[in-house]
């Protein structure tokens, strides 16, 4: 790890001062911590946020406001979450492990960097990490890589899970900065790969997520988050999907899809959810939806499976959605 | 638990006493390699290639010694140039010409991750800049990573002077292939011809590492006179001290190993890599040096086991019978020759009587790190192809699989192709147990399937010694050499209680050093709870002989007039006069008085090791979905000759077993085609979680091995053999296709179960 | 740069360290308190041998920076028994043998307690779960989990 000074934020405003000056937030760590010690992170100034006072999550009607710095296993467990979202706590506690959804935060599981070997293999070439180094994924080893918003410049996926459930969700977030406060869909903070990877998400210059809000909805029972992966836990997604479905007597009044797994970033399938509208809950429904989540997808030589993987899990989620009780 | 195990004949053998090193490791007491600390320590560190093949124009140091708090640097010109010489290390041979050049690269890096140079210096910030200021000039050589390319007449040559051992007449020119080894025996034509069905199949299976959780770590603290400590995480410090003394050219006697706690080694921690850096290092620096890997080195530089290509082809009657059997298994050495291509073919058609077998194996090498013993090295790789053949052949004569390696199982006084004649083996046995196993009969769900296969390991035995001193109040002390992984010490000491009538507890066993007791192999190879087994009675039986000399000495009566029974020495009959019955306890208070200390000490080299075979079954569910292979119940069934500890026992059957399950499901080396190795770290070399596993259920069978005082077979190891064919077996009837590639990781799972429609 | 003063409770006493900014919590356990039990088996959050309690939460004290113990409460596998008292989860994993080399067994037993303090009566799956973050690599989990599971029945008076 490359030495760095650390300061301890006090309150909000501290924190964005530091961040302005050039320090980067740390909060759970977990990411970060492991990144410098392998130097892909190279910090020379770090501003502890742990102490600062959002950490707290309630509901509003029947939204949920969930503080930034909220852990993933408060989170995961909190009644108010089980009771209006489970699928947050579903898609929560399929991410990680124990010791690190007790120290990451929701705040920074939306700002994990990607599980791309390529990013942690410091020799070699990765333009999310170093711009303009190239991509050893293109060509390389890419069996777990995105078939959706990928570029010539990148192929790596977003890693987070309850990200895809947000993005399902409609949630939004609350970002504060020096320009002061702005909220925003979830779905917005992430970029595509474009020519330039390494720019990641939409924050500007010392803004700090304080809260992500996500709004009450007719799917809230119906709602299911179905990851595959090589291990049954502790694991990445290989394919991921979060299924949110309204009904009236077997008919979808509306859907919402999101996948993981399979872009470059958690990826709403629109096409698939306007299909839906007004169908039965059937597995042809499911299936002719599904395949509608390949639309302009690209595959390399090591992930075409996912062509087929997608569709099938989604329609798998939407199976699981529809019989929840 | 159900207890599986017989009642036993014995007070002690086949009970389940705490294990005396218990308590130490659950309280976080006990030392491991990285655990220990010396005043005035410095940090060692490690410069490794960045390139999987390239030669060394130049290593300049001078930059970096110059640097504040660098003390030592060593690189290959700190170590005398070997001669080629094979020795023993496990049921591996490694040579020491690769050996110096594996510790330290010298005319050529050939893998990356390969050691170049190691620092000394007073902090890791020190240390770490040291390395970036070694400058190393390469010469980037192309590189050939899989072991059919590395065969190829036009594959870049790892060394240019290797000519294949094994053919005649001798190749002129060099290759990668090492070796070529063959086992024959009756005539193979003549048994295809008699056949009414024949499978032929090739099968692929990756590199995979042992995946001990604790990284590699020593301390080493040589004096101004050459004197040397080191402590190590070991699985055979005797060894190590050979290798390292060879290597320095220092006396033996210099050097003086203890071996710490290990956490694990399947194998992997018989090799030496910062040992002989660390004690160079230190020797120069004047001052003690610890070196500890990180998880990445340990994946790029040590162990993994071989991935291979297995041809089998094999033949039957239609009334079962195998008629004719033949194997092609070509396995990576890594960088180095001495794959374990020997034991793959030993093992291959081990499980089976059968009067026709030719197995051809080659040993080639390729830029990775050299192979490491790993768990039964090589078997599971030759096994997992015969064993699907078997499975096939089974299924294409419409017999139940049971029964036909019934029909065709090896058994006493079996020639097996590789040479031997069983003695009683315990394959047969294992086969009814499967059979009348619940797990057998029990019904399947949807998209679940069952599969079972065999496996064998021969076991070795080998240069052991062993220190039992009864202290002079009665309690005693047991010395042994063979490191112990999984429960040794527990085992030895209940041979101990057992012949000498005490309870377990009062004998207080240590592994000891190098220089406190004599020679001993390392644990490898199954070998130490059967050969330290024996070396322990024969102490124990001394000390038993001893007892009765001083006890007649004390009563005045000729030697052959007391007797020992039922944990006392007494006068035998009548005539020898009577006196009180002494026990043990008695007799350590007057040992001063009658001779001095009482000592068993047996030094041997233990020989009748004998073979263990085992036959698991596996249920998989497999989503036609996804492809994900889930395993939903499981059953390890094993002779163990005799279970000494059956908890430690049903441990190795149940960590074997799943060290098998990932080999199967999930774990592989995987490169990119820059040769380099892209999954590094435990999150994407995925050894099995706690939720991807069922309970393992364990059957003990016991058919004692006639050469050990209580019938012992080494078990350590056969219990890797049998998982992926059974896994195989298991998936084919779950999905109706049949793999022949591991691991059988969801894509490929998917991807052919939808070119056979049946997804 | 200069250290940092860390002022914090390890296994219930107070102790004091100094640190640089770039020393995890393990680092600071090892080798400033040489409180070994926590083990380096990854340094990356993969293995979960350096498990420790940090204010009664388990977290992988190599993914914790050693300044950020600064005030709060660590456990460590070292506080776990009391006096000549195992905890029954040390004595139940010593019971069934649910260890084989011992290295991942200061994390596994650590995370255990965890479970055991918020789910007194886990099921087996989720025993599994919850160890997910814990590699062992000796003994399959059988015997982990079994020992576990009894000694929840034990603490629970079941």
């Amino acid at each position: 790890m490359i030495p760095f000074s650390l300061q301890k934020a006090s309150s909000v405003g501290d924190a964005i001062a530091a961040a302005r000056a050039g320090a980067r937030y740390i909060a759970g760590g977990t990411t970060l911590v492991d990144l410098m010690r392998e130097e892909v992170e190279q910090p020379d100034r770090l501003v502890d946020i742990n102490a600062l006072p959002l950490k707290r999550l309630q509901a509003d009607g029947d939204d949920l406001v969930i503080g930034a710095l909220v852990t993933m296993s408060a989170c995961a467990a909190h009644p108010d979450v089980k009771r209006l979202q489970p699928v947050i706590s579903e898609a929560l506690l399929e991410g990680a492990s124990p010791q690190l959804r007790n120290l990451a935060t929701m705040g920074g599981n939306l700002l994990q960097r990607t599980r791309c070997p390529y990013f942690r293999m410091l020799d070699a070439g990765c333009n999310k990490r170093t711009p303009d180094s190239g991509c050893s994924a293109m060509d390389g080893y890419n069996g777990n890589h995105a078939v959706l918003g990928t570029s010539s410049h990148c192929l790596a996926t977003h890693a987070s899970d309850v990200a895809v459930a947000l993005v399902a969700l409609d949630a939004t977030m609350q970002v504060l900065g020096p320009n002061g406060e702005r909220t925003f869909p979830v779905e917005d903070l992430f970029r595509l790969p474009g020519t330039t990877p390494h720019l990641e998400h939409t924050l500007q210059p010392g803004e700090l997520i304080t809260a992500i809000r996500v709004p009450g909805g007719r799917y809230a029972p119906r709602a299911r988050y179905l990851k595959v992966r090589d291990r049954s836990s502790y694991e990445f997604a290989v394919v991921s999907a979060a299924a949110l479905l309204d009904l009236e007597n077997g008919v979808i009044r509306e859907a919402r899809i999101a996948c993981g797994g399979v872009g470059t970033k958690p990826w709403r399938m629109r096409a698939c959810e306007q299909a839906l509208a007004g169908r039965p809950a059937d597995r042809s429904s499911f299936e002719l939806a599904a395949r509608l989540s390949l639309a302009g997808a690209q595959a390399r030589s090591g992930n075409k499976f996912k062509m087929e993987l997608m569709p099938a899990t989604i329609v798998r989620a939407l199976e699981l959605a529809r019989d929840v009780p | 638990m159900q207890e599986r195990v017989k009642k036993p004949q014995f007070d002690v053998v086949g009970t389940r006493p705490v294990r005396p090193d218990g308590v130490d490791k659950v309280t976080g007491r006990a030392k491991y390699g990285a655990d220990l600390k010396m005043a005035g320590q410095l940090v060692g560190k490690v410069l490794r290639s960045p390139h999987a093949h390239a030669r060394i124009k130049s290593i300049d140091v001078s930059k970096a010694l110059a640097l504040p708090g660098v003390k030592a640097i060593v690189t290959r010109d700190d170590f005398a140039d070997q001669a080629s010489e094979f020795v023993p290390a496990g049921e591996m041979l490694i040579n020491y010409r690769d050996v110096v050049r594996n510790i330290l690269a010298r005319e050529k890096v050939l893998y990356e991750g390969h050691a170049i140079a190691a620092v000394a210096a007073i902090s890791e910030k020190a240390a770490i800049a040291a390395l970036d200021a070694i400058k190393v000039d390469y010469e980037v050589l192309p590189h050939v990573i899989d072991e059919i390319e590395a065969m190829k007449a036009d594959a870049p040559l790892l060394q240019e002077d290797m000519i294949t051992q094994g053919v005649t007449p001798a190749p002129t020119k060099a290759s990668n292939v090492a070796k070529r080894v063959e086992f024959t025996l009756g005539d193979t034509a003549k048994g295809f011809a008699e056949a009414d069905v024949i499978i032929e199949r090739e099968f692929k299976t990756k590199a995979v590492h042992q995946g001990y959780i604790e990284p590699h770590a020593c301390l080493a603290s040589v004096s101004e006179d050459g004197s040397a400590d080191l402590w190590t995480t070991t699985q055979g410090h005797w060894v190590k001290r050979a290798h390292c003394a060879k290597l320095l050219g220092w006396d033996v006697t210099k050097i003086r190993v203890t071996s710490s706690e290990i956490g694990g080694g399947f194998g992997g921690k018989t090799v030496i890599y910062l040992e002989p850096l660390a004690l160079a290092l230190s020797k120069k620096a004047h001052r003690p040096v610890k070196m500890v890997m990180s998880r990445e080195e340990v994946f790029k530089s040590t162990g993994p086991t071989s991935g291979g290509t297995v041809r089998v082809k094999m033949g039957a009657k239609k009334d079962g019978r195998i008629t004719a059997a033949e194997g092609e298994i070509i396995l990576q050495a890594g960088a180095f020759q001495g794959s374990p291509v020997q034991p793959a073919c030993m093992c291959a058609f081990a499980n089976y009587d059968l009067e026709n077998v030719k197995v051809i194996g080659f040993d080639v090498v390729s830029n990775r790190p050299k192979v490491a013993a790993y768990r039964a090295p090589g078997g599971p790789i030759s096994t997992y192809g015969v064993e699907s053949v078997v499975d096939e052949l089974a299924e294409q004569l419409g017999i139940d699989p049971i029964d036909l390696r019934l029909k065709n199982a090896a058994k006493e006084g079996t020639k097996a192709a590789y040479g031997p004649k069983f003695g009683p083996v315990g394959l047969v046995e294992c086969l009814e147990a499967a059979k009348e196993s619940d797990h057998w009969k029990a019904p399947l769900g949807p998209n679940q399937g069952r599969g079972i296969a065999a496996g064998f390991w021969f076991n070795i035995g080998g240069e052991t010694t062993v220190s039992l001193q009864l202290n002079e109040d009665g309690t005693l002390t047991l010395m042994a050499g063979t490191p112990d992984i999984g429960g040794l010490r527990a085992s030895l000491c209940m041979m101990a209680a057992e012949e000498l009538k005490v309870d377990v507890h009062k004998i207080r066993p240590i592994i000891a050093d190098t220089s406190s007791l004599g020679y001993n192999f390392l644990t490898g190879g199954s070998r130490s709870a059967f050969s330290s087994g024996m070396a322990t009675v024969e102490a124990a039986r001394s000390i038993v002989k001893q007892a009765c000399q001083r006890a007649a000495k004390l009563w005045e009566i000729p030697e052959e007039a007391v007797t020992w029974e039922d944990g006392e020495v007494r006068p035998a009959g009548e005539n020898a006069g009577k006196h009180k019955p002494m026990t043990l306890s008695d007799i350590g208070k007057i040992a001063g008085k009658t001779g001095g200390a009482i000592v068993g000490y047996a030094a041997i080299s233990a020989q009748g090791a004998a073979p263990s075979f085992g036959v698991h079954i596996a249920d998989t569910e497999v989503d036609p979905g996804t492809g994900k292979v889930t395993v939903t119940r499981y059953t390890a069934i094993q002779d163990a000759g005799r279970a000494i500890h059956p908890s430690y026992v049903e441990g190795q059957f149940q960590g074997g077993a799943v060290q098998g399950i990932g080999w199967a499901l999930n774990e592989e080396y995987i490169y990119g085609p820059d040769g380099k190795l892209q999954n590094a770290g435990f999150l994407d070399y995925r050894v099995p979680v706690a939720s991807d596993l069922p309970m393992i259920d364990t059957i003990i069978v016991e058919v004692p091995n006639p050469r050990h005082p209580y019938g012992v077979r080494g078990i350590g190891e056969t219990p890797i053999v049998p998982p992926m064919a059974a896994i195989g077996a298991s998936v084919r009837r779950a999905s109706g296709v049949r793999f022949f590639e591991l691991p059988m990781s969801p894509p490929k799972v998917l991807k052919a179960m939808k070119a056979a429609g049946k997804a | 740069m200069a250290k940092h003063h860390v002022t914090t409770t390890v296994n219930g006493d107070p102790v004091e360290y100094l640190c640089e900014s770039e020393q995890t919590l393990l680092d600071c356990l090892r080798d400033e308190l040489d409180l070994v039990g926590a083990k380096e088996g990854c340094s990356s959050g993969d293995c979960g041998a350096c498990s420790v309690l940090l204010d009664g939460r388990l977290v992988c004290s190599c993914l914790v920076l050693g300044v950020e113990a600064e005030g709060r409460s660590v456990e460590t596998i070292e506080g776990m028994a009391q006096g000549d008292e195992l905890h029954p989860l040390q004595r139940k994993f010593l019971e069934h043998a649910a260890l084989q080399c011992g290295i991942c067994t200061p994390g596994i037993l650590v995370a255990a307690k965890a479970l055991l303090a918020k789910n007194p009566d886990p099921t087996e799956t989720q025993v599994r779960y919850w160890l997910a973050g814990n590699l062992c690599r000796c003994t399959g989990y059988d015997k982990i989990v079994r020992a576990v599971m009894d000694a929840a029945a034990e603490m629970r008076g079941a």
